[in-house]
């Protein structure tokens, strides 16, 4: 009895419903990767990174560019110091004030103008 | 009942907004996207070019800070220095003397002067009320350097009213020039004089289109100065020598020093806003900056604007400052060509600038110049009893005489009835003056040269040392 309800199985496989009825019940069709059809997506998405990645390392040489420019430019005088900036914000810091600090007190001083990093490598 | 034979169902469609959502956001994303690389391809290529610009100018040895600029002349010691005289003096001195027209009209008219006895008297009341200043402006004007400026590291607010004060102090020392000349004090007018020209000093150190505008607006007053003291004056043979001596040994700001000048201050400016370091002090880069400069430093756009602006207008301060290098009048006429080039609106505006300036340096330079020329005839004059000489040729060491800036000519001499007049051609410019240069050379020479009216009877009082 066993072995003829196995050999009964074997013959009659199960089916799956017609492809109408597939649709009818569950509304759509099963979706199925393809490279084909979603080719528009993949080259986004190619297309995106890259320019992401090379934005960043032009960020990167921008920045080490600028800070190779400014080393050359040097610093400017020393003029504006804390202190000054303290004693201005004492007597009031708007320009008077500043001017005042720097007519009275910071005019005589001896002020030279740091030299920069690759000016002094070069010298 | 067979199932194919039923109709199949209508697909469900999804809602409308959902798709504007998703197309929405690949539309945000990709331009995220392209902004990010946009912003990295530009800041990097106007990186590359400040850098590759500044590279050349610091090997060529050009100024791109206020130090390097300031070490461009010579530094004084402090007991040498007349810096600190200069700006108390600036800071004492009252200018108020020309504010009503009569007053003003009375010794810088362009009539011959017409002064009463109540404008002579609050002359010297205003004399007497910056005796103080004026001394001041004397003693630093003795001493042989000068390491003071505009303070234009410290920002435009503060040279301004900087710059005010100095041209206030000037008006001062122009207005004892000419009282002591009304008074017949010619000797001491010229000591006048020749303090007064000690001012330039202060402005020179810095000299940026402003700075320079300021410089030969006092180069003007000075010649015109001495056009009063030559017209009122009567000073002495030894006098008009002295005075000869210090304005032949004036050296007069080059066109090259203002564009110079002008692309330090363009850097300076500019270096906040670019982030290339501070511009305080390179020990402490966090230490205080300017509030203005703090403020704009925040702006990512503006940084990117700056960079931008400041990788264009780079080589346009280049070609500029090649151009102004030589002297007059090839500067004039080399700077009009490099103006009329065809160029961004920001470097028109700008070319057109410095072409103006220069125009009006080169005018004041021209007025200096003649003042120059008037001192050796009033020599001659000296020498002759009185007499004109017949034409420039007739000077002493004639061939040493200053050229017209803007022809490299001799400048021109004409004699009129009531005196004489020394001018330059001029460029040939209608921009310049509608004045016709034949029909009125008196009027001509208001604007580029010198026009000295001759009185007899002040003549008869003038005597040899």
């Amino acid at each position: 009895m066993t072995d003829d309800m196995e050999e009964l199985l074997q013959r009659f496989r199960p089916a799956g419903p017609p492809a109408v009825l597939r649709v009818r019940v569950l509304g759509c069709d099963i979706p199925e990767f393809s490279f084909r059809r979603r080719w528009a997506v993949w080259i986004f998405r190619g297309a995106l990174t890259p320019l992401l990645l090379i934005s960043f390392v032009l960020f990167h040489t921008t920045d080490r560019l600028n800070q190779d420019t400014a080393s050359r430019i040097g610093s400017g005088p020393m003029r504006w110091t804390a202190e000054a900036q303290q004693a201005a914000d004492l007597i009031g810091s708007d320009p008077a004030g500043h001017q005042y600090i720097v007519l009275n007190f910071l005019d005589g001083s001896d002020r030279v103008a740091p030299k920069s990093r690759r000016q002094g490598e070069n010298q | 009942m067979t199932v194919s034979t039923l109709p199949a169902p209508p697909l469900p469609r999804k809602p409308w907004w959902r798709l504007m959502l998703k197309w929405t956001w690949r539309v945000a994303l990709v331009l995220v996207v392209l902004g990010v690389a946009a912003y990295a391809v530009l800041d990097y290529r106007a990186a590359r070019a400040i850098h590759n610009e500044i590279t050349r100018i610091r090997a060529a040895g050009e100024p791109l800070t206020f130090g390097d600029l300031g070490s461009l002349l010579p530094r004084v010691k402090r007991d040498q220095d007349a810096g600190p005289y200069y700006a108390a003096a600036t800071e004492l001195a009252i200018d108020d003397f020309g504010i009503p027209d009569p007053n003003y009209n009375a010794f810088y008219g362009r009539q011959a002067p017409a002064v009463s006895p109540e404008i002579l008297a609050q002359a010297h009341h205003s004399l007497e009320q910056n005796r103080l200043a004026l001394e001041l402006l004397d003693r630093g004007s003795a001493l042989p350097g000068c390491n003071a400026d505009i303070q234009l590291d410290c920002g435009i607010q503060v040279a301004l009213p900087h710059l005010r004060k100095v041209r206030g102090l000037l008006d001062v020392a122009s207005l004892r020039s000419r009282v002591l000349a009304y008074d017949g004090q010619g000797d001491r007018a010229v000591k006048s004089i020749i303090s007064a020209l000690g001012l330039l000093r202060i402005v020179e150190r810095q000299p940026v289109l402003i700075d320079s505008m300021v410089y030969t607006w006092i180069l003007a007053r000075v010649s015109d100065d001495t056009r009063f003291l030559l017209d009122k004056g009567h000073p002495t043979d030894a006098a008009l020598q002295k005075l000869d001596v210090a304005l032949r040994s004036l050296c007069l700001l080059q066109p090259r020093q203002i564009i110079l000048a002008e692309r330090v201050y363009m850097l300076e400016i500019m270096r906040d806003i670019i982030t290339l370091g501070s511009r305080t002090n390179a020990d402490e880069p966090n230490g205080p900056s300017l509030p203005e400069r703090q403020i704009m430093r925040s702006s990512l756009g503006l940084r990117l604007g700056g960079r931008i602006m400041t990788a264009n207008s780079l080589p346009d301060y280049a070609r500029f400052i090649n151009a102004a290098s030589g002297d007059w009048p090839v500067v004039i006429n080399v700077l009009q060509l490099e103006t009329n080039k065809p160029a961004s609106h920001l470097a028109s505006i700008r070319r057109e600038s410095w072409l103006r300036a220069i125009v009006m340096a080169a005018r004041q330079v021209s007025n200096y110049r003649s003042s120059q020329i008037a001192v050796r005839i009033e020599h001659f004059r000296l020498a002759h009893g009185g007499q004109l000489p017949d034409s420039l040729a007739q000077l002493p060491n004639s061939s040493d005489l200053p050229k017209d800036p803007f022809t490299g000519n001799d400048l021109l001499y004409v004699k009129i009835p009531d005196g004489y007049c020394i001018f330059s051609a001029g460029r040939g410019n209608p921009e310049d003056s509608n004045v016709d240069r034949e029909k009125d050379p008196v009027a001509w020479s208001r604007r580029f040269g010198i026009h000295i009216r001759l009185d007899d009877a002040a003549a008869s009082q003038r005597r040899p040392s």
